[in-house]
């Protein structure tokens, strides 16, 4: 029998289990719980353990049910390899919540964690929020190696925890000739506004540096002041339509009123239709009034795609003043363009247009029928009959979005309707969507109400859906 | 720099993940949410949806749903790797497995990466066994198959970034030829791997691939539920000559799914031997 | 921009378009809220529109709060907001949650 190792902070019980650790010694963290009422939730950390004895899971799922009566949560730390296949292979990892908690790793072992793709974002997010001295002098002394993997994650991690202190080396890395390492860099030093360097990264845009685009462009925006925009509106005439690009993306998170002019003026110029779709989509980002009318002018467009980014760029800043030219295009000719006109008239309350896109339903195609469904869901002032007399219709996904848009408007009705349609209706959809109904208003017996037809339900999303709310 | 900017709530989850599931037999388990928006946020902005939900109708409802399936198939079954990953398992096949297989008096040996992704695994096995001289002393065949078509044509080409090189030794990198941020390996390693696409999950598989030697299916078993990997087991029992070596993913067990093969303490890993 | 404290943590309701005007606003809102409390949750819900001197207020109130050891997370963006976020690789540095219960926790 080894001493058991704990701590408890802010309600965390937090265990370290070693391989000297014994059955009695897991019965003892049974004790320490039942002393302990602020405890929310065990954190058994096997970080020091590479296998486990069967005895030992006895005990685990002992600590399991006691934390499961008290509604406490249980987690199992830094796992190995070996203790997992143990855990799969008993079917006991459904049991409990498997996750890393670095706190339990040495420095330098840590740090190999940049190496691994899933962890590498994890790792640097944990070394950022507990920033400190040791911790900064270990990243430095990375970046000084030069691997490049490593050194991106440093300087990304040192960006996050906003060490201003060491701007000099984030300076320096720009000047890397590995792309990802000069990303990086450049980020960070948008995240810490160094307007010094603005210079530089335009020069990569000049230079054309192939892999740095995004990131330039990012930082660029974030280090702007009024002079920007004229200086990046030069590149939306560029010959290599990815600096075009990458300018149009910049002029839209500057957003100033120049920016908007330019990118106004080059929807009219430009040639390219991938790059007219994002100026589309951009221009839908600007609060200027006159953006709302150019896309709508695009709605006419020769292009297709331009036609369907319009569409949605204007079905994201609601109708407006456009209205009534919207609820019309629910019939154009694409119907995808169908499909965004009738989601931008959200929020209506005009009884007469509410029926007239209602009367288009019968004569569009069935994703146009869906989007005119949801939106129903949410105006103002409209008749329910309409929704309910869709609830039987052929469609699952018509009979779902129904529900769905009937939930929005009264939620009495619909909970009334979704349990009906729980017990009734073929499809898994219509009765997954009717569980969460139920689930998000819990009337009294919904318990049993949702329990009395588990037996038949054959779809295993719902029988997990509902046995994880509340239990088998 | 622009993943997981659509995010996808419970119900369009199972949705999508049915669609998945039908088409490829991957499913995606509840922790895995957060790879479907990274894998299919840009494909959403670039059809202008905002929600999975639109998405899920256009799959059903466009007259292109055929096409995007694929599309969707294609991007959810790129499985980021690199070179070396999980080397114990690499290593011992190089140090143990084959040396046996030539002391037993086998004169030619087939290793079959699938899925292969972009091909770093079946490439790092041709790197180790050369540099182990091992395809002097017998004929040895890699085979790397996906169900990527995608993937499968990016390995073929053998063109990588820096991210596919996490932590390898320098002398590694004797095996490619830079050029600006490229790194292309090179053709003394690529002629001993052979690509195809297939899914390991049919029988179909068993005659595309014949027989073979050694396995190498590391973190996909996970993606598939108990009739998948069932199905995928028994195709590798199968497949596999006696003896036959299995090597899965580090938390992958086939405990409960199949009674033949015994597991193997190899070093600091486990190998899966099929049972005579 | 209102208030709500939900189980001991205040969640900010920002509306409309951030800007260096209103995003100004919120800093100094946000700023006095630390002064009392360790978390505020800034909930993006209703905002529509943002531009990248409104962005640079909300990483200022980070740089602020991180120095004092308090806690600013955000939750509830759209796609469009969520984007600038990713774009210029801030969705790294910020903790963001899909909706509030999340942020909340």
């Amino acid at each position: 029998m080894g001493e058991l190792q704990y701590e408890i902070k802010n309600g965390v019980f937090k265990v370290h289990i070693n391989p000297d650790n014994d059955l009695s010694d897991i019965s003892e963290v049974c004790n320490i719980v039942e002393k302990h009422s602020e405890v929310v939730l065990i954190g058994i950390d096997l970080y020091k353990c590479s296998y486990i004895q069967s005895k030992f899971l006895a005990g685990l799922i002992a600590v399991k049910k006691l934390a499961m009566s008290r509604k406490i949560d249980i987690e199992l730390l830094n796992v190995c390899d070996q203790i997992a296949q143990v855990l799969q292979s008993t079917n006991l990892q459904k049991l409990f919540v498997i996750k890393d908690d670095f706190a339990s790793y040495p420095l330098d072992t840590l740090f190999e964690g940049f190496l691994d793709t899933e962890k590498a974002d994890t790792v640097s997010e944990y070394l950022a929020a507990n920033y400190d001295e040791k911790i900064q002098n270990k990243l430095i002394e990375i970046i000084e190696k030069g691997n490049p993997l490593l050194v991106e994650y440093a300087l990304l991690t040192m960006g996050k925890a906003q060490d201003h202190q060491n701007i000099e080396i984030y300076r320096k890395a720009l000047n890397s000739n590995e792309a990802n390492v000069k990303s990086a860099a450049i980020l960070v030093l948008g995240w810490i506004g160094d307007t010094h360097s603005k210079e530089q990264l335009y020069s990569y845009l000049a230079a054309k540096e192939i892999g740095v685009f995004e990131a330039v462009a990012a930082s660029i925006a974030l280090l702007s002041d009024d002079t920007d925009s004229e200086k990046l509106a030069k590149y939306l005439h560029d010959k290599d339509e990815r600096i075009r690009l990458v300018a149009i993306y910049a002029l839209s998170l500057i957003n100033d009123e120049k920016a908007f002019e330019y990118l106004s003026n080059a929807i009219n110029e430009e040639k390219d239709e991938t790059v007219r779709v994002q100026l589309a989509k951009k221009i839908a980002l600007f609060k200027d009034e006159r953006a709302g009318k150019i896309l709508l002018g695009l709605l006419d467009d020769a292009s297709i795609q331009i036609r369907e980014a319009a569409a949605s760029g204007l079905s994201r800043r609601g109708s407006g003043e456009f209205t009534s030219t919207l609820v019309e295009k629910i019939g154009d000719r694409d119907n995808w363009v169908g499909f965004f006109a009738a989601k931008s008239l959200a929020g209506i309350d005009d009884e007469k247009i509410i029926k007239k896109i209602e009367s288009y339903y019968d004569k569009v195609e069935q994703n146009v029928k869906l989007a005119v469904i949801e939106v129903l869901g949410k105006c103002k002032g409209v008749d329910p009959s309409f929704l309910l007399s869709k609830l039987d219709d052929a469609n699952e996904d018509i009979r779902k979005e129904a529900l769905n848009s009937l939930n929005l408007m009264n939620s009495t009705v619909a909970l009334t309707v979704a349990m009906k349609l729980y017990n009734t209706d073929e499809s898994w959809l219509v009765r997954y969507k009717a569980v969460d109904i139920i689930l998000e208003q819990k009337p009294v017996g919904y318990d049993s109400l949702l329990r009395g037809r588990l037996k038949d339900e054959t779809n295993k999303y719902i029988l997990e859906h509902i046995i994880g709310e509340i239990g088998e | 720099m622009l993943l997981n900017s659509i995010k996808i709530n419970d119900q369009e989850f199972v949705e999508l993940k049915d669609i998945i599931y039908k088409n490829s037999g991957i499913m995606f388990a509840e922790n895995k949410k957060y790879l479907l928006e990274n894998r299919l946020s840009k494909r959403l902005a670039d059809l202008n949806f905002t929600t999975f939900k639109d998405y899920i109708y256009y799959l059903k409802y466009d007259i292109k749903k055929r096409q995007e399936l694929d599309t969707l198939i294609n991007l959810v079954t790129i499985n980021e790797t690199y070179f070396l990953r999980e080397r114990g398992q690499l290593d011992y096949l190089v140090s143990n497995i084959v040396p046996d297989l030539i002391k037993a008096g086998k004169k030619s040996i087939k290793v079959w990466s699938a899925p292969c992704s972009t091909g770093e695994e079946p490439y790092s096995i041709a790197i180790l066994l050369k540099n182990a001289g091992l395809f002097d002393k017998a004929s040895i065949d890699i085979i790397a198959t996906d169900i990527n078509s995608e993937v499968v044509a990016l390995a073929k080409k053998g063109e990588y970034r820096q991210a596919s090189f996490r932590g390898v030794p320098s002398d590694f990198m004797r095996n490619f030829d830079v050029q600006g941020q490229s790194y292309f390996i090179k053709d003394d390693i690529k002629r001993h791997v052979r690509f195809n696409t297939g899914n390991i999950t049919t029988p179909a598989i068993t005659s595309l691939i014949g027989k073979v030697d050694v396995i190498f299916c590391r973190n996909v078993l996970i993606y598939f539920d108990m009739d998948g990997k069932q199905r995928t087991i028994k195709n590798f029992y199968n497949i596999l000559t006696d003896p036959g070596y299995l090597c899965l993913g580090h938390s992958e067990t086939l405990n409960k799914i199949s009674e033949d093969f015994t597991m193997k303490n190899a070093g600091t890993c486990i190998i899966y031997m099929k049972k005579k | 921009m209102n208030i709500k404290n939900v189980n001991g943590k205040n969640v900010a309701y920002l509306e409309g378009e951030i800007n260096a005007q209103t995003g100004a606003q919120v800093k100094a809102e946000i700023n006095k809220l630390l002064d009392k409390g360790n978390v505020v949750i800034l909930s993006f819900k209703s905002v529509v529109y943002m531009n990248s001197s409104g962005l640079r207020e909300i990483i200022d109130l980070f740089k602020t709060a991180s120095k004092n050891k308090k806690e600013v997370s955000l939750c509830d963006m759209n796609s469009d907001i969520r984007e600038m976020f990713s774009f210029t690789g801030l969705d790294k540095v910020f903790k963001i949650y899909d909706t509030e219960a999340a942020a909340i926790g």
